[in-house]
């Protein structure tokens, strides 16, 4: 099947193409060549006028696990069903459910989405969830950085070697496609009752701080060759001053690759009368000043939302602000985590601020391959807020109505009203595909090149950017039609993306005596293995 | 509980001998491997597949209200229940309903603070037993999570508190003794316990299968204790499933339909009444005019009740009463076919691997069968 996209303005920045009109050209699920003779066409679309791109790319985006889940079972008040979007397809009708995530991700032109927390002893049913997901492309980062046995590697002062053979071992296990560390050691301590813990404080029982794990973990990564760099939640989320925190982990990263998660909740100074002030300034002029760095914003939008982390200590520590008031805290083997419901209100002082932080730190990080467009979802609005967030960072004019709207304070002290930078459709289609495949290793989609998969969404061009992305004229996802003017037409399975760097076996010696001595199954019990995965979720794990 | 070390949670004293006895485990294996009904019964008469399948569709389809319920199975029976469920416009729940519903209840008006399997294991060492006789209802907990020696960071295995019959008494009067509230009555009862929690590190409310008639009220004031206790110190609470694919069947259901158990599609979209839905209550009530009964786990026959009734079900499932209109017995999880199965506090779904080749479909094939029957509104 030979399909020629026709006519569309092109936005393609791996082949530094903005908005030229051109054709693309589709051998069932892949790009190809134009073929001399047009006319070998079997489908043609015509697509003059309209906007085209490579299928988005969310790296950071909570969609799957027991947290995400036990989220969902908490809160049913907040996913109210109405109706049935799509009766042609099952479970169109149940809001925030697997099958919505994926049929509003198709809808905005997204084909591809990050877990990003998926604890190992929960993987399997990470992959459960990811498999139920149709149409889009997903994958998860494991997380390591509180699991016992590494933090016993480090206390015994393991060589680097044996700990790279570990985390790789981590990844066969859990079947992911890179590790996070989240407030590395901090579940750890809080088992411990300690209630907060900074990058150099020292983890109870271990004898290494925070910074010692996290090292140790990024170095793993980069001596593995692992394409994502470790994926850092860090320390101190959510306190005021904690810049200081998010800067001193960039000095700590040392020249080598590391992502930092969801800034915008470490972009907070703790200057002025209320202690609470924008950090983002320092922060953004850090990451513009090491380019071994990139970050995702975790932007925070104005609404109900939720949020759901693996930062145990710091969700134990939010259950306060909880609204409505119920919270949850669970801890199981190797980490644990939190869900606290949660309202940001524009009039409020410190949400409001939140919000124009993280707008401050888009506009400012003037490097679109390395600052990433995402709202961590659920915990600074659910995705499904997407296109509001493209249309603040695309228009000033609709910003500076809202600095009106917001707790005047906050508008005030922010530098918002100052910054008059507009993100234009390229540096989108940097952001949002050609930067988050280059960030994840994924090399075969994010741009328009001959041989990528043939993941495209196609936008109607329009004043209100809200609109303009927020129900795509057209997706392809691997070639086949799957949403025509913002609604879903066709649904498929996707694939599940990890990566499977190599190790010495010995590692799993260690690991298989440590399973039996400590946990309650056996360690080949607990590896996922990707013939079972796709026998019984139906799950399509791709090894890169 | 899923006999976590092993591949599967039927047959493991079979494989692995001098681990002591799960006798639940046994039954299982030895009733899975005797069974023999390969073909459909309509009313106990064996049919082919084909005029079942057909039979099957009618009923469905016919039914104003279908109960999908049971749901005694491993997650590939229960996504199948979910699926059914949406495409026919019916209800699902589960046998254990009642426990799964009651601590919803509880979990969706405030939430709660709690711990794990393995972290109880490793490092509580203080474990306030919750519950009923733990012999029969959780036989190999002991061993597993109670009596072990090799743990983080201490050889010795956790003190082991079990709550007698007084046990909301106990309870309250030991969150308002922690909480520093004067007591009119005599509280010296609770001197032993109080001052073990208060020398413990990590004490853990191990909420176990529970007869009591004040079941709620005593897992309530348990989470307000934990909640209380954690300002100052560490706590949490165990909360264990009373097995049979309960925790698989709520869990599974929330991310296949938002909820969970007791959701009904009747209206075209989810709707979660933990009281309305109830399978007894609709059946009772006549509400459901047809009964879909799933049980791959257990040979337990189906509730006898006025409506017609489709077992999905084990293929040793004999009937005392009157046959069933539809019995299609299809593949055991961890006997015939590959599937998984959470583990009794929820983080972790067991992988179960198939044993023996079986003729029999899986309950999803079957139900993907009946699906397809009729087209999705376009
Ligand atoms: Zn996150």
């Amino acid at each position: 099947m030979l399909t020629r996209l026709k006519g569309a303005r092109l936005y393609d920045p791996v082949n530094q193409i903005n908005g030229e009109v051109g054709d693309v050209w589709i051998r069932d699920n892949l790009i190809c060549a134009a073929p001399d003779n047009p006319a070998e066409a079997d489908k043609t679309i015509n697509l003059e006028g309209k906007i085209l791109m490579a299928g988005a790319i969310d790296i950071h985006s909570h969609i799957a696990g027991g947290n995400v889940n036990s989220a969902r079972v908490l809160l049913p008040e907040q996913h109210l069903a109405e109706q049935a979007r799509y009766p042609q397809h099952p479970f169109s009708s149940a809001k925030w459910s697997a099958a919505d995530t994926g049929y509003r991700y198709a809808e905005m032109g997204f084909t591809t989405v990050v877990e990003p927390a998926v604890l190992p002893i929960n993987a399997a049913q990470v992959h459960a969830e990811l498999a139920d997901i149709p149409i889009i492309d997903t994958a998860g980062l494991a997380i390591v950085g509180n699991d016992d046995f590494l933090l016993r590697m480090l206390r015994y002062k393991a060589e680097q070697a044996r700990i790279n053979d570990y985390i790789a071992w981590t990844l066969h296990a859990t079947q992911c496609l890179g590790v996070k560390v989240i407030n590395a050691g901090g579940a750890t301590a809080f088992k411990f009752n300690q209630r907060q813990l900074n990058l150099d404080d020292e983890v109870p029982m271990y004898g290494m701080s925070s910074r010692d794990i996290l090292t140790a973990v990024q170095r793993a990564v980069v001596q593995l060759g692992i394409a994502h760099p470790v994926h850092v939640h860090c320390n101190n989320l959510g306190i005021p001053g904690n810049v200081s925190t998010a800067l001193e982990t960039i000095k700590a990263a040392e020249g080598m690759p590391m992502h930092l998660a969801h800034v915008q909740f470490y972009g907070y100074g703790d200057q002025g009368d209320s202690g609470f002030s924008s950090g983002a300034k320092a922060l953004a002029d850090a990451v513009m000043a090491n380019p071994n760095i990139t970050v995702d914003v975790g932007q925070v939008l104005f609404g109900q939302t939720v949020t759901i982390s693996g930062d145990v200590m710091r969700q134990f520590d939010a259950r306060h602000i909880a609204n409505p008031k119920k919270w949850v805290v669970w801890e199981g083997e190797d980490g644990g985590g939190g869900i606290v419901p949660f309202q940001y209100r524009p009039k409020n002082q410190v949400n409001a601020l939140q919000w124009a932080i993280g707008l401050e730190l888009f506009l400012l990080i003037d490097d679109p391959w390395r600052i990433f467009f995402t709202t961590d979802h659920p915990n600074g609005a659910p995705f499904t807020a997407y296109p509001e967030l493209f249309r603040l960072l695309m228009d000033r004019d609709y910003r500076n109505l809202w600095l009106d709207k917001i707790n005047a304070k906050s508008a005030d002290i922010s530098l918002l009203r100052h910054l008059d930078r507009e993100y234009d459709l390229y540096e989108i289609a940097i952001m949002t595909r050609a930067a988050p495949a280059k960030l994840l290793g994924l090399s075969d989609r994010g741009h328009l090149s001959v041989g990528a998969i043939a993941d495209i969404a196609v936008y109607q061009p329009q004043d209100n950017k809200a609109a303009l992305f927020g129900k795509a004229e057209l997706v392809l996802k691997d070639g086949v039609t799957v949403v025509e003017k913002g609604q879903v037409v066709h649904s498929l399975q996707g694939k599940t993306h990890a990566v499977a760097p190599g190790f010495d076996s010995a590692i799993e010696s260690a690991v298989s005596r440590y399973f039996d001595r400590y946990h309650l199954m056996k360690m080949d019990h607990y590896k996922l293995s990707p013939q079972h995965l796709l026998e019984t979720v139906g799950s399509e794990l791709v090894l890169h | 509980m899923v006999c976590d070390d092993l591949s599967l949670p039927l047959h493991n004293e079979q494989t692995i001998p001098g681990q002591g006895t799960c006798e639940k485990a046994v039954t299982g294996f030895t009733l899975a491997l005797e069974a023999t009904q390969a073909m459909p019964l309509l009313k106990g008469k064996e049919i082919t597949w084909t005029e079942a399948l057909t039979k099957a569709g009618a009923l469905l389809r016919e039914a104003n209200h279908p109960l999908i319920h049971g749901l005694i199975g491993d997650l590939i029976d229960s996504k199948a229940a979910h699926k059914l469920a949406e495409h026919f416009a019916g209800t699902v729940d589960h046998r254990h309903g009642d426990a799964i519903a009651r601590n919803l209840r509880i979990y969706q008006q405030g939430g709660w603070q709690v711990s794990s399997m393995g972290e109880v294991r490793n490092r509580a060492d203080l474990v306030i037993l919750v519950c009923d006789d733990l012999e029969t209802t959780l036989p190999r907990l002991q061993e597993k999570v109670l009596h072990s020696e090799a743990r983080l960071h201490t050889s010795a295995p956790p003190t082991v508190y079990t709550l007698d019959e007084n046990r909301l008494e106990t309870l309250s009067i030991l969150r308002a003794r922690l909480a520093n509230k004067p007591l009119q009555t005599d509280t010296s009862a609770t001197d032993e316990l109080l001052s073990l929690i208060n020398k413990a590190d990590y004490p853990v409310f191990m909420i176990g299968p529970l007869q009591d008639k004040a079941t709620e009220l005593i897992i309530r004031t348990c989470v307000g204790l934990v909640r209380d206790m954690n300002e100052q110190q560490r706590c949490a609470l165990l909360l264990l499933g009373t097995g049979e694919g309960d925790i698989t069947a709520q869990l599974s259901g929330a991310w296949h339909n938002g909820f969970g158990i007791r959701t009904s599609f009747t209206k075209g979209y989810p709707v979660q009444d933990l009281q309305m839905h109830s399978g007894d209550r609709l059946l009772q009530s006549g509400e459901s005019d047809l009964l879909v009964w799933i049980s791959t786990l257990s040979s337990d026959p189906p509730p006898n009740v006025t409506q017609p009734t489709i077992v999905i079900g084990h293929p040793a499932m004999t009937f005392k009463t009157d046959p069933p209109e539809l019995f299609l017995p299809v593949s055991i999880p961890g006997i015939h076919r590959a599937g998984y199965l959470h583990r009794a506090d929820g983080l972790r779904m067991v992988p179960l691997n198939a044993l023996i080749e079986s003729p029999l479909s899986s309950s999803a094939a079957l139900c993907e069968q009946l699906i397809a029957q009729e087209p999705r509104p376009c």
